[in-house]
């Protein structure tokens, strides 16, 4: 079996090592156009803040392809996959065959098409190399301007904060994270980064970039014009649906999935940050970009590649994150924007200033929560969450915030059926 | 490989466990330095009451381990030979995304990095919970043997209820 596999992070990986362990024999090939080791994308924030090196954000060892026996084409840009001939076209003219293919091939950063977007000084964040030029055009800034007031701009606004620089972050929206968070969180993690030194302007859109050949700032859309010797961009990512362009795997904002990570052509699979894949809590597909979900997609794919009948787990967004030493995490419908019908809402503010849960139930449905402050059984909720468990009998308790899993334990036996995994039944089994 | 596992009705619910376990993961590792100590050690095992019985939970070292898919630094792996989930504190960037998987919240953020069992490492008699558990509610056991109690445990409530 020949499995060539496009893209050499999370997913590409995660697929690539599943391979390898169920089938010592296969010939894997992984073709990626960045020449780097496997680092990991999401920790190179502590590449621009100075507190890691390259060495200390590698997800694998640099020897993980040679460990695996898989051939690794470094530096190759695959322009188009052929899934006719069943092969891929790469940027060199070269074509390469495949018996399954699994398509990891990640997002792009939008970048705002603004006049002076292409000067010096302004970067995209997501690779690497990004991290790099970001790091090494540093030097000798004071100040820094974040378009974007989502996870990556926030990042980096933070990363430049602590590397010393005077940094404002300019958002589009009423508030910071307004993908998954609601006013009361935005709020308080506005707060928080403004103690830390950072500056945020919220419904605030970039009209174009100053300076001459390097960036000396933006000036908004108001008029306003804000110094900054560095702008990085963080306004969201683009799947990278033009592979399969004109060909007959389907994809809309990403390259649609089923549950075994299958596209609609045979043989060819889809796993990551390019896919638009099954949400079990809003019952269509959905683009989730996120790190646990494109390691799953990645091993399921693999796994059905080799003929396992393996399927995605229930599944939907969540995220975790800590900015200057705040932490968040969410789970489910808990953007500004989503509003269900029907859906209800409890916030607890405290007992520490900057606390704050959020729970969204639909019916007797857990459909979201947003914790700030105290994240401890997060996970024991999301999996109520995913698992679209009933949770009347347990409301007062979630509210209350006494939903560790002994809490949740009768909720979780009255619904043994949704929870079938071993480690449950070890649970099950003694009591 | 051998896992923890815990029968609820020899449970007296007196946190022993709990306590060996704090004291083991502290810089000491004696029980009366251990509360001075600046940081107070954390268990990784906590006791926890339901409908007037009682429930032990820990890491359950899952397969697969939605802990180690979470994981964003590669710190979280689990251990081909043993089966063990073991947190490389080196290398975790305390981003708790693991705290944001794991269904029964046996992996709780720390001031740095993630705390959760790691079966006792460093200590050659094994996992100090078992130890400390006087009734034997906490035991060791692989997974066949964990089902064969299990078994001879669904019999011996039959031949109750026949009597």
């Amino acid at each position: 079996m020949k499995v060539v596999i496009i893209g050499n992070h999370a997913a590409g990986l995660s697929a690539a090592e599943t391979l390898r362990k169920l089938d010592s024999a296969c010939q894997i090939t992984v073709i990626s156009n960045e020449k780097v080791p496997p680092y990991s994308r999401c920790l190179i924030p502590y590449l621009v803040s100075g507190e890691k090196t390259v060495e200390d954000i590698l997800f694998k060892p640099v020897s993980f392809y040679e460990d695996n026996r898989i051939d690794a084409m470094l530096g190759c840009e695959v322009v188009r996959v052929l899934p006719k001939e069943k092969q891929v076209l790469l940027d060199s003219g070269e074509r390469v065959a495949y018996e399954a293919l699994i398509v990891a091939a990640g997002g792009t950063c939008s970048m705002p098409n603004i006049p002076g977007i292409e000067k010096q000084g302004v970067f995209g964040f997501r690779t690497l190399a990004d991290a790099e030029r970001i790091a090494e055009y540093c030097d000798g800034v004071d100040t820094a301007v974040v378009l974007g007031g989502g996870l990556v701009g926030l990042k980096a606004a933070v990363a430049l904060n602590e590397r010393g620089k005077q940094v404002t972050v300019a958002v589009g929206s009423p508030n910071v994270l307004s993908q998954i968070v609601a006013e009361p969180e935005a709020q308080v993690f506005e707060e928080h980064l403004t103690r830390l030194g950072i500056e945020i302007f919220t419904r605030t859109n970039p009209a174009k970039v100053l300076g001459d050949e390097k960036v000396s700032g933006i000036e908004t859309t108001e008029g306003r014009k804000i110094e900054a010797q560095l702008v990085i961009v963080g306004k969201g990512v683009r799947a990278n649906t033009q592979l399969v362009k004109g060909t007959d795997i389907q994809a809309e904002h990403g390259i649609l999935i089923d549950e075994h990570s299958r596209t609609s052509v045979p043989d060819v699979y889809a796993a990551g940050d390019v896919t638009q894949s099954p949400d079990t809590v809003r019952g269509e597909t959905w683009t989730n970009a996120l790190w646990p979900h494109a390691i799953e997609e990645g091993r399921v794919a693999a796994e059905n590649v080799m003929g396992r009948d393996t399927v995605l787990g229930g599944r939907t967004s969540m995220n975790s994150l800590v900015l200057g030493g705040l932490s968040l995490i969410t789970s489910g419908l808990t953007g500004a924007r989503e509003k269900l019908e029907g859906a209800e809402e409890i916030t607890r503010k405290g007992p520490g200033k900057t606390d704050c849960k959020r729970f969204i139930f639909q019916g007797n449905r857990l459909v979201g929560f947003a914790l700030v402050g105290k994240v401890d059984n997060a996970g024991v909720l999301g999996s109520l969450v995913k698992k679209r468990v009933d949770v009347a009998q347990a409301k007062e308790r979630i509210v209350a915030g006494e939903y560790d899993f002994a809490s949740m334990f009768p909720v979780i036996r009255d619904n043994r059926e949704k929870f079938k995994e071993p480690e449950y039944q070890e649970v099950f089994g003694f009591f | 490989m051998k896992k923890v596992y815990f029968d609820s009705r020899k449970c007296l619910g007196c946190h022993s466990c709990e306590f060996a376990c704090a004291v083991e993961h502290s810089e000491s590792k004696e029980a009366a330095k251990a509360l001075l100590e600046e940081d107070r050690p954390l268990p990784r095992r906590r006791v926890r009451p339901v409908e007037g019985a009682c429930l032990t939970i820990g890491c359950r070292h899952c397969d697969p381990a939605p802990c180690v898919e979470a994981c964003m630094a590669g710190a979280m792996t689990k251990d081909a030979d043993t089966g063990e989930v073991i947190c490389d504190t080196d290398k975790c960037v305390g981003c708790w995304m693991c705290v944001m998987v794991c269904p029964f919240g046996a992996v709780r953020p720390g001031e740095v990095f993630t705390i959760k069992c790691d079966m006792c490492a460093d200590r050659e008699a094994g996992p100090v919970c078992v130890e400390a558990c006087p009734t034997g509610a906490l035991f060791e056991a692989t997974a066949d043997e964990f089902a064969q109690r299990r078994k001879a445990r669904e019999a011996a409530k039959q031949a109750e209820l026949k009597t």
